[in-house]
């Protein structure tokens, strides 16, 4: 008889990584698959005197607000398109941003400090101080009511001549430091023998840049590039805190926050929430779309990275 | 010998021009001078306006009303100590006072975010370094969460908390169980390029793997462990916008000063307004002022090519 050796079970191993995996994988299939699944059943309920029924309602209504110029919903679309170029062309020039400070500038530490400081305060301070340097009495409005020749002082976030154009500007002043940690931690690894090397070649500043660190950190900065913009549908400025979606500055992010935002204090049995799991699962396949392409495409991008 | 002493000289002269001049002037062309005279320029303007908000701030917490209303950029007449001591006893929101609101902050950022930092530790260094049935599928499963955002399940996230009772209660810190997002990747390549050296030595030694775990290998990434939870404290810490569907009746100091804001229609008290921002931007502001080196130079993602 061949006698079989089992291989002993480490049960402390076995509890340890019970331990570590147990939780987040609950916590995954609750708050991860079982939240999308039901968004996904949410699209397809109405509520009517407090009966649910199943319906293709709200997508009728989604399609028919698409074909409406004037809706909402499409005011929403063209200005996430716009927050999301402005994000990409911010993107490109954090990247400058964060070459330079690593170049030294000179008081480097103290722009790094500062370039901190939008993170470290939260929003609604930020966004009310900025609130009051372009309110009436501070120093903006005046200058675009000489420069537009207006009767009176215009009340730029409350006009809808101005006031995406105000949200948009908020949004290049805040995100100017971009991915300064991120960025700034990667090329710290960029090997000095790679920099002296290319020194020593004659690049200047900008060939430095373009030649060396962006080539050698490309699968970083390719990583973060792709998920800003697989997030195109998500693209949004402070539109919540600064004019809450009116005067023509509502976008599909701060829209789809509104309705929650609108419907809290309930018991969640709302049409206005299953319409947006309708609208959300559109954009979701949308952007399901774009991801394959951008995969197709960065293929070579993606198989650099090492996590 | 005597030359390369006249270059340390040089460079660790205590004249400030010239070690401005050796910094900065003397190792780069005409054209890099140009060129970062410039970028220092635009980097000054971001700098002082950043600077500027910060100042404003503290300023209007030290006006009264109506010199805030009335003259927004002006400097206070007088200073207004009163204001911050009003913050802590008529600052309220919900039944919450100041403080209140304070030790919900507490609860939620930074309890929270201790909770998920550790929770996303733990995860990632049992899938990089063992190998057992389901290991891979988390690091795929975060590949897919972080690259294909999913859009409109605000709805159903909120009717699962309300179902759940998460709403308006403490339960809510369940949410912050979580260990599959972004940090589970830098955490996860920390430790895949950690040597496995040292926790064989634990093992021969009689270690266990709770005992290798604490005592020999999250040490090796504490401060990677101590950015990233100081960077989600002070994200959380200013977090209004989940506060204000989730926490209605139970504010934490970001929603609750945003409230507060909001109600101005009924009470009118912008000095308070300012005060309180600022009370609550001192806590973040300290913690960068003491660990801004550990934030700024422990996190990366990615990796570089060789």
């Amino acid at each position: 008889m061949i006698a079989i050796r089992r291989k002993k079970v480490n049960w402390v191993r076995v509890l340890f990584l019970l331990c570590c995996t147990v939780i987040p994988l609950v916590h995954f299939c609750i708050f991860y698959i079982f939240v999308n699944i039901n968004s996904f059943m949410m699209a397809f309920q109405q509520y009517e005197k407090g009966e649910m029924f199943w319906t293709i309602g709200n997508f009728t209504r989604f399609f028919e607000e698409l074909a409406n110029a004037d809706s909402e919903l499409i005011e929403a679309i063209c200005n996430t398109c716009i927050t999301f170029l402005i994000n990409q062309i911010m993107f490109g020039l954090s990247i400058l941003v964060s070459y330079f400070l690593y170049k030294k500038v000179f008081m480097y530490n103290v722009f790094r400090l500062c370039f901190f400081l939008p993170t470290l305060i939260a929003g609604t301070i930020v966004n009310s101080v900025f609130t009051q340097i372009v309110g009436v009495s501070g120093p903006i409005a005046p200058i675009v009511q000489d420069m537009l020749g207006l009767e009176f002082i215009p009340t730029l976030l409350r006009d809808d001549r101005f006031a995406n154009g105000v949200v948009f500007a908020n949004l290049i002043w805040l995100t100017f430091p971009g991915n300064m940690i991120i960025l700034g931690g990667t090329f710290s690894r960029v090997p000095v023998s790679v920099l002296e090397s290319g020194r020593l070649d004659g690049l200047n500043w900008f060939q430095e840049a373009v030649k060396v660190i962006i080539p050698v950190t490309w699968p970083t900065i390719s990583l973060l590039w792709i998920l800003s913009i697989v997030g195109v549908f998500g693209a949004s400025g402070n539109v919540f805190l600064l004019t809450k979606g009116e005067f023509g500055t509502q976008t599909l992010s701060n829209w789809m926050y509104m309705q929650v935002y609108n419907s809290a204090g309930g018991n969640g049995e709302s049409n206005a929430l299953n319409y947006l799991s309708a609208v959300g699962m559109f954009f979701t396949f949308l952007s399901m779309i774009l991801f394959v392409v951008i995969r197709y495409f960065t293929n070579k991008a993606y198989a650099d990275v090492q996590y | 010998m005597k030359e390369n002493t006249m270059v340390q000289k040089l460079h660790k002269t205590r004249n400030p021009f010239k070690r401005f001049y050796n910094a900065y002037i003397s190792k780069r062309s005409v054209s890099e001078i140009i060129s970062f005279s410039v970028v220092w320029l635009i980097f000054l303007a971001f700098a002082c306006s950043y600077v500027y908000i910060l100042f404003w701030g503290f300023m209007s917490g030290f006006k009264t009303h109506d010199e805030i209303a009335l003259h927004p950029f002006a400097l206070p007449e007088k200073m207004q100590w009163q204001n911050y001591a009003d913050v802590f006893s008529e600052f309220e929101i919900a039944g919450y006072g100041f403080f209140g609101m304070l030790l919900n902050s507490l609860y939620f950022s930074v309890l929270g975010q201790f909770i998920t930092c550790m929770i996303t530790v733990m995860l990632a260094y049992a899938t990089s370094k063992f190998k057992f049935f389901g290991s891979g599928f988390f690091y795929y499963a975060v590949m897919v969460m972080i690259n294909l955002p999913l859009y409109g399940n605000g709805g159903s996230t909120y009717k699962l908390l309300y179902n759940l009772g998460f709403v308006n209660s403490y339960s809510q810190i369940f949410l912050a169980f979580t260990g599959m997002n972004m940090n589970y990747l830098i955490f996860y390549s920390a430790f895949k390029s950690l040597s496995w050296t040292f926790a064989e030595a634990a093992y021969i030694d009689g270690a266990n793997d709770f005992t290798v775990f604490f005592r020999v290998m999250l040490p090796q990434v504490l401060n990677l462990f101590g950015a990233i939870f100081l960077t989600l404290w002070v994200a959380d810490w200013n977090n209004y916008s989940g506060a204000l569907i989730y926490l209605t009746k139970m504010p934490v100091l970001a929603s609750g000063i945003y409230s507060f804001e909001l109600n101005m229609t009924y009470v009118a008290r912008l000095d308070i307004l300012y005060a309180a921002y600022m009370i609550s931007a001192i806590p973040p502001l300290l913690l960068f002022a003491f660990f801004n080196k550990a934030l700024t130079s422990n996190i990366s993602l990615g990796g570089i090519k060789e």
